[in-house]
């Protein structure tokens, strides 16, 4: 009886209602402590906010001066107990430092790690500001100017900080998403000194305006990487195997997984089961790198 | 007298079409204006539907907001070396994808023609939307930067201008590991004009859709020449209340009859110019031919672009 009223309305309504059951359904993930929160929009709540608030770990802003002057805001948050622990410096999405990005440090906190997760667009936003006031499509625009080299200077001056504070057993990781995902393996290159990267439906760097990878830095990367796609992200999983082969030929240490069904962003975006389902696989791997390359 | 006030206006507007949006900077647009859609319907609530591109600037807006896919501004190298920065969007599938170029209208870039793009993407295509006025405003940057300048803007770019722009973005698009190599084309009113224009100048492309623009050649009766070396199917979809556009098809149609090209003719009855942006308009004729039109594109790429 459902399918008859269905096909009817089907009928009825033509192409659009069929377009819309093509959709994926609704899905709402179980909480899961073991893994990351997700978000329903494009990171800043209002389901982070809420995990943000019932977090029991010491967090709170930081900012990280640079020589220039620059200031990096950064949301630290620091593992329970009060042991030295490796530093991971979460890198965020086009989207900049959202709620969501904050409840994935606090996370790698719970994991046992010091997490920094500084917002890189810090003055880029208007009058000086950065992500929270150019606001998620804002934020994919003013992305731009961050080049790999604003950016790896970025990322050293949360390194150093995250070096020099009394926890630290002096160990950096880092661990991105999307186009943080690019800036993890973009920061292995230019930064010989870091200990492991963590690649989430990252791609390989490009010559300026081309969409052509260019691998002429992988030689430089000392950092083993490790790198999760998606199955239906053909945009950066059309890159993993052709990468996975010049890190072979160079003999440098990478290991990815394509999650199948899973779409970009599916850490964040939990709301499908499938990309729940990959982030429920790919996260005890990433925990058990950090534990294998920042102890 | 309707006519008369057509014919100035189009004379004012040389062989640019103008968007029912924008303000009319200049006397003559607004004589058209009038003189084509007489007094204006009131605006229609237009519901949300995320099966067809978002028809209002606030639904283009949420649409961008809520999207789940991959979206990117990137700086596509133009031949000269500078730089055209260009929206990127990317579908959620996990084989490669054919690319679709949107042009956008004469109000340049917008929310609305991201959120096509965005469209495109959820419907399984790779969408590039470049700004083909990057680098025109005073401070070296585009569209937004330019503002009311935007339309006076865009009328000092020549076919050649921006076939060579296209060129770069269907090259770029080409080259991205997530492309099967199959490029086509979308524009609307300013840039279905050079939608059309493209598919006559680009031999490679592989379809091109035209939204309620002109083909060239129109405007001096040389069309046959102008389309002469046109290879992709075209599909073109018209507003039925939109005599300046409309006025130009039966020759388009003759001039590619005769030359044995693939041209597909759909027109909205109701529908003013500017329909697909502009769906609250026409008292729902305009929403109409945005649910009615948009399945047609999808189908044509697909069959092509795959």
């Amino acid at each position: 009886m459902k399918n008859v009223l269905v096909l009817a309305l089907a009928l009825g309504l033509g192409g659009t209602v069929l377009a819309q059951q093509a959709q994926t359904p609704a899905f709402t993930p179980p909480k899961n402590d073991a893994i990351p929160i997700y978000d329903t929009g494009q990171g800043n709540g209002p389901i982070p906010q809420e995990a943000l608030k019932a977090s029991p770990r010491k967090a709170g802003w930081v900012d990280i001066k640079m020589a220039d002057g620059t200031t990096i805001k950064t949301w630290m948050v620091e593992p329970s107990g009060s042991g030295k622990a490796g530093v991971v410096i979460v890198i965020h999405e086009i989207f900049g430092l959202t709620d969501w990005v904050r409840g994935v440090a606090d996370h790698v906190a719970q994991d046992g790690y010091i997490a920094l997760a500084p917002d890189l667009l810090s003055g880029m936003g208007p009058n000086n500001t950065g992500s929270a006031e150019l606001g998620t499509q804002g934020a994919t625009q003013a992305i731009r100017n961050l080049t790999a080299d604003i950016r790896a200077a970025r990322l050293n001056a949360a390194m150093d900080y995250g070096k020099k504070l009394a926890r630290s057993n002096g160990k950096t990781g880092t661990v991105g998403f999307c186009w943080g995902g690019s800036a993890s393996l973009g920061y292995a290159i230019a930064q010989p000194a870091l200990n492991a990267a963590v690649m989430f439906y990252g791609s390989p760097p490009t010559a300026a305006g081309s969409p052509t990878p260019d691998y002429s830095g992988l030689t430089s990367i000392k950092a083993p990487v490790l790198a999760f796609y998606g199955a239906s992200d053909n945009r950066t999983t059309a890159t993993a195997q052709p990468l996975a082969d010049e890190m072979k030929k160079l003999g440098k240490p990478f290991d990815f997984h394509v999650y199948d069904g899973a779409a970009h962003g599916f850490v964040r975006q939990q709301t499908t089961e499938a990309n729940y389902k990959a982030t429920v696989e790919s996260w005890p791997l990433v925990v058990k790198f950090f534990a294998d390359h920042l102890k | 007298m309707k006519r008369l006030l057509l014919v100035a206006g189009a004379l004012v507007l040389a062989s640019w079409p103008l968007s029912a949006q924008t303000p009319p900077p200049a006397q003559g647009q607004g004589a058209a204006r009038q003189g084509g859609a007489g007094q204006q319907p009131p605006a229609i609530d237009v519901p949300w539907n995320d099966a067809i591109p978002p028809g209002t600037a606030d639904h283009a807006t949420r649409a961008l907001k809520e999207s789940s896919r991959h979206g990117e501004w990137v700086d596509i190298k133009l031949q000269d070396g500078k730089p055209m920065n260009s929206w990127v969007v990317y579908p959620e599938r996990k084989d490669k994808a054919g690319v679709v170029l949107v042009i956008f209208d004469i109000n340049g870039m917008r929310d609305l023609a991201r959120a096509l793009g965005d469209q495109l993407a959820q419907d399984g295509f790779i969408a590039i939307v470049p700004d083909f006025l990057w680098g025109m405003a005073p401070n070296g940057e585009g569209s937004v930067a330019l503002g009311s300048q935007v339309g006076t803007t865009i009328r000092t770019l020549t076919d050649d201008d921006v076939n060579a722009k296209l060129d770069a973005a269907m090259e770029y698009g080409k080259k991205l590991p997530a492309s099967n190599g199959k490029t086509g084309v979308v524009g609307f009113c300013w840039g279905g004009a050079r939608s059309f224009a493209y598919a006559a100048h680009q031999t490679n492309l592989n379809a091109a859709v035209v939204f309620y623009g002109e083909a060239p050649g129109s405007g001096d009766n040389t069309l046959e020449a102008k389309l002469a070396n046109l290879k992709a199917p075209v599909v073109g979809m018209y507003a039925g209340n939109d005599a300046r556009i409309g006025a130009t098809v039966p020759a388009t149609q003759e001039a590619m009859k005769k030359l044995g090209k693939s041209y597909e003719v759909h027109t909205f009855e109701g529908a003013g110019h500017g329909f697909m942006f502009a769906q609250a308009g026409a008292n729902g004729a305009n929403l109409k031919a945005a649910q009615e039109s948009w399945p047609i594109v999808l189908k044509f790429y697909r069959e092509y672009l795959k």
